[in-house]
């Protein structure tokens, strides 16, 4: 054989090769990112139709926003608020976080409670106005935190406590997550990296395990605590730490997490907690609920639930489960590791 | 065509495969790239060891964010927003790790090779 002619079967079989290797995995990767809920939403996927695919998933978050938000007066969850003591009848999507919050907040005895909306609106954390508010202040808004104020009376319609305000904030990304997911599955992706504001969100795999850094509590954002590697989605890896949203008063950093027991920030402490579980809903709402609860009193919980978790102590003490033993690798090799079993 | 210009060409086809798969291995591997969003604009450069470089980069409202790149470190060294969270970020050096400006609606991220991060949970 002439080279010339080796050369172009060369040449042919790369081509060729290229194109049915792009054929089986259906297309190039595909990126979107946006703010949406207060935060940046990046969102990776591959398969066919993944640019449309993201697309149509931005749009899914803008209308879940619109209805969610606590902060905009004109979304439905506000206008359930207003409405109280009702009842008033909802949204599908809006019913499922309601019932999902509620779940959450009685199985955790109210560490997780959505009821909390007049409490985070008091400190403001997160927002220009954020402030210690006084005792006084505290103890008014507590009589208006109260899982029990809100309850389903019949299919799709919900009453509330007089003056209670509900507030989806953690959980409301969770749920997001979830839809997002499912749009994934039915969409036909290949796989999907969600990242909605930090709360990661897999579908899928694209061909060797997933490799998520976790947030190191004591240092800057770009710090790294530790990888944990994910063999395929659906899995949900939501963290929730002091280091977040806070606010510095004095020399005394108050976190945004806020017992709704106390009315003050959750002081466990903790400096950060990671739930891993297939249910991004689920995880969102025991993350928060988890922070406020510590490692001793969540582990039940944990356990039912089959949430795996990886907490940071104030002192660097690291818990991690025993089930995540040989999937998560602790880059920050000074701090102490302990396993939960 | 001989029969062993077919074995050869049969092989040759057969060779190409893990070449294809190396180089297009999902997701992307290979070099460090930086990305920088802002709103619906978006810019991809190439990070290289020895190559540094600062840029102001305005959100068109007044606000600035002061971007600098060490090599293949980056962080935003100065800005004028309330909070201040994309400075106290510091130095960002592996793939998936993003700097983040909410009120300039700014994103500053880590992309590609291999043995990096798909994500951060945080």
């Amino acid at each position: 054989m002439r080279p010339s002619a080796l050369i172009a079967i060369l040449a042919l079989s790369i081509a060729l090769s290229a194109a049915l290797v792009r054929l089986e995995r259906g297309g190039r990767v595909a990126e979107r990112s946006f703010f949406a809920m207060n935060t940046l939403f990046s969102l990776r996927a591959s398969g066919r139709g993944a640019e449309g695919a993201l697309s149509a998933m931005e749009e899914e978050v803008r209308r879940l926003e619109a209805m969610l938000s606590a902060r905009d007066p004109s979304s439905e969850l506000s206008a359930l608020s207003r409405a109280a003591p009702g009842p008033m009848r909802v949204s599908p999507e809006l019913d499922e976080v309601l019932r999902a919050a509620l779940e959450v907040a009685n199985l955790s005895e109210g560490a997780f409670d959505p009821t909390v909306g007049v409490l985070t609106e008091l400190w403001g954390i997160g927002t220009e106005r954020a402030r210690v508010p006084e005792e006084r202040e505290i103890e008014e808004a507590l009589r208006l935190v109260d899982r029990r104020g809100l309850r389903r009376v019949s299919e799709m319609t919900w009453t509330l406590g007089v003056r209670q305000k509900l507030d989806l904030g953690g959980i409301a990304k969770g749920y997001c997550g979830d839809r997002l997911l499912a749009m994934a599955r039915s969409l036909g992706l290949r796989w999907a990296l969600l990242d909605l504001g930090g709360n990661i969100v897999l579908h899928g795999s694209p061909g060797r395990p997933w490799r998520i850094g976790i947030q190191h509590p004591m240092r800057g954002r770009g710090g790294i605590l530790g990888v944990l590697e994910v063999e395929s989605g659906p899995m949900a890896v939501v963290t929730s730490g002091v280091y977040e949203r806070f606010l510095e008063v004095d020399g005394k950093v108050y976190h945004h997490i806020l017992d709704p027991k106390t009315g003050r920030p959750a002081e466990g402490k903790l400096a950060s907690v990671t739930v891993v579980m297939p249910s991004s809903t689920m995880a969102d709402a025991l993350s928060t609920a988890f922070f406020v609860l510590g490692p001793e009193r969540s582990r039940k919980l944990a356990r039912e639930m089959g949430a795996r978790t990886i907490w940071v102590l104030e002192d660097g003490t690291t818990m991690v489960d025993e089930e995540l033993v040989g999937r998560f690798e602790l880059t920050d090799k000074s701090l102490k590791v302990v396993v939960l079993r | 065509m001989k029969r062993l210009d077919l074995v050869v060409a049969a092989l040759l086809f057969a060779l190409s495969f893990p070449l294809i798969l190396r180089e297009m291995g999902d997701p992307p591997r290979g070099a460090l790239r930086l990305s920088v969003i802002q709103g619906d604009s978006r810019l991809d450069l190439p990070l290289r060891e020895g190559v540094s470089w600062t840029r102001r980069i305005e959100d068109g409202t007044g606000g600035y964010n002061v971007l600098e790149v060490d090599g293949t470190r980056v962080r935003i060294r100065e800005a004028n927003c309330p909070d201040l969270l994309c400075v106290d970020t510091g130095w960002i050096d592996r793939p998936g790790q993003t700097i983040v400006c909410l009120p300039h609606r700014l994103v500053v991220r880590i992309e590609g090779a291999e043995g990096g991060l798909d994500g951060v949970s945080r």
